[in-house]
């Protein structure tokens, strides 16, 4: 029986375990690595208990940790089925008052570049597999009116991020590659139904 | 006399909005970043009554702020604020396997993201005291996801589809106070977004200029949902 390789990718680990868990129990093999930068290593991953044994960690920024992060994911696979990337650094920003432009370009930073450098990082052991990219997502930062307050930054990057998608939809697709936005309760068994 | 905030009033169709402004009587706090750049101070010059320029580099919290205090000794209100200030890059054709360059993307968005808050902010104390309180923002079909079709452009696309959420989402918090946004797509005009001027484009500053002015003075949308206009008065889908 031939695997399915599935590269479960974010800056959470809870969340990467929640669906990397998800994803073996429907069958695929599931590698687990958190991305993380300078500027968002502080966020979330580091305070969120032990990894399991070979969840894989690199900086995107850093030719040498991408190299190292590579050849720890060659040990097990040399071909990526699916991409799950699941990125969502949430920081309240209000206008007349809390607008900070650092916490802007940190979520511009997590929440769309990280996932964009990761999808071009892991498309070369893409090329001979099934050549799906998902990209969990939260439809709230859609460009529907009235979400309440307080999500400026983080919506704003959500829309660069989908923004960046369609491009890479629009490059790729003619090579076979499909890209799917999920949103859904992590802790339901349904959102691997959605693969 | 009404008071409009214009920013990146240097040339191109931030100049040209300067001039129309000053054209129909309006006092202009016209921003200026390139201080080599001549056509503002000479323009300026002609409205010594009217126009004021003031250094502004939207991509700075600093500059803005000076700028916002300058602008406090000037005048007790703005009615109009025009966001035009924008950057674009020379490696737009760079794809997903060329080899992105991440430094660039944050440079754009810093400016036509980040920048646009910036400027709403640190005037609002003027703005509240405006009597239009109108906040015009220039984005671009760029920003469309939806109608999207572009392989590459990756910092400035991603830049001006955040923009635009930006602007719903301030007209949602700031509606409420009074507020009237006006989102705007210029059309591909003869300016200067590459860093040297477009001659091989559709339109002059000038005539975009005429139509996003007629636009932001309109009233025809007002109480209606955001909705992002070019030139010709056509609605772009988010």
């Amino acid at each position: 029986m031939k695997l399915n390789y599935a590269v479960v990718v974010g800056d959470q680990y809870p969340i990467i375990k929640t669906l990397s868990q998800k994803l073996q129990n429907a069958g695929w093999t599931a590698i687990e690595v958190i991305a993380a930068t300078e500027q968002t290593e502080d966020l979330n991953y580091l305070d969120c208990g032990c990894f399991s044994e070979g969840t894989v960690s690199f900086n995107p920024w850093y030719e040498q940790s991408i190299e190292e992060m590579l050849e720890q994911l060659k040990t097990v696979t040399t071909r990526i089925d699916m991409v799950v990337t699941c990125f969502n650094y949430y920081k309240e920003s209000h206008l007349r008052g809390s607008i900070e432009a650092n916490e802007m370009m940190k979520m511009y930073e997590a929440n769309t570049l990280v996932l964009l450098r990761t999808i071009e990082i892991m498309l070369p052991l893409m090329v001979e597999g099934m050549k799906k990219i998902v990209i969990v997502t939260d439809v709230k930062a859609r460009m529907v009116k009235g979400m309440g307050n307080g999500r400026i930054g983080y919506d704003m990057s959500l829309a660069a991020r989908d923004m960046s998608v369609k491009i890479m939809s629009n490059a790729l697709q003619s090579e076979g590659y499909t890209f799917q936005l999920i949103e859904g309760d992590l802790e339901d068994d349904t959102i691997c139904q959605q693969l | 006399m009404p008071t409009a905030l214009v920013s990146g009033a240097d040339r191109g169709l931030g100049l040209a909005l300067t001039k129309r402004l000053l054209e129909l009587g309006w006092q202009v706090i016209a921003g200026r970043y390139m201080t080599d750049w001549h056509e503002l101070p000479e323009l300026a010059s002609q409205y010594k009554d009217n126009a004021f320029v003031i250094p502004l580099d939207i991509s700075s919290d600093k500059s803005v702020y000076s700028a916002a205090k300058l602008a406090e000794a000037m005048t007790d209100a703005i009615d109009l604020v025009i966001h035009n200030a924008a950057v674009s890059t020379r490696l737009n054709d760079i794809g997903i396997t060329d080899g992105l360059d991440y430094k660039d993307m944050k440079r754009i968005y810093n400016v036509n993201t980040i920048g646009m808050l910036r400027v709403t902010e640190a005037f609002m104390n003027l703005t509240d005291a405006g009597h239009m309180k109108t906040q015009c923002i220039i984005s671009s079909e760029a920003g469309s996801i939806e109608r999207c079709e572009r392989k590459a452009w990756y910092g400035y696309c991603m830049s001006k589809a955040a923009l635009n959420m930006g602007a719903l989402r301030m007209y949602e918090q700031l509606r409420p106070d009074g507020y009237i946004f006006k989102l705007f797509h210029p059309g591909w005009m003869k300016t200067y977004m590459s860093g040297v001027k477009n001659d091989a484009a559709e339109l002059e500053a000038d005539e975009v200029a005429e139509a996003a002015l007629n636009y932001f003075m309109a009233t025809e949308d007002a109480g209606k949902p955001l909705v992002m206009r070019d030139w010709q008065g056509k609605e772009w889908p988010w």
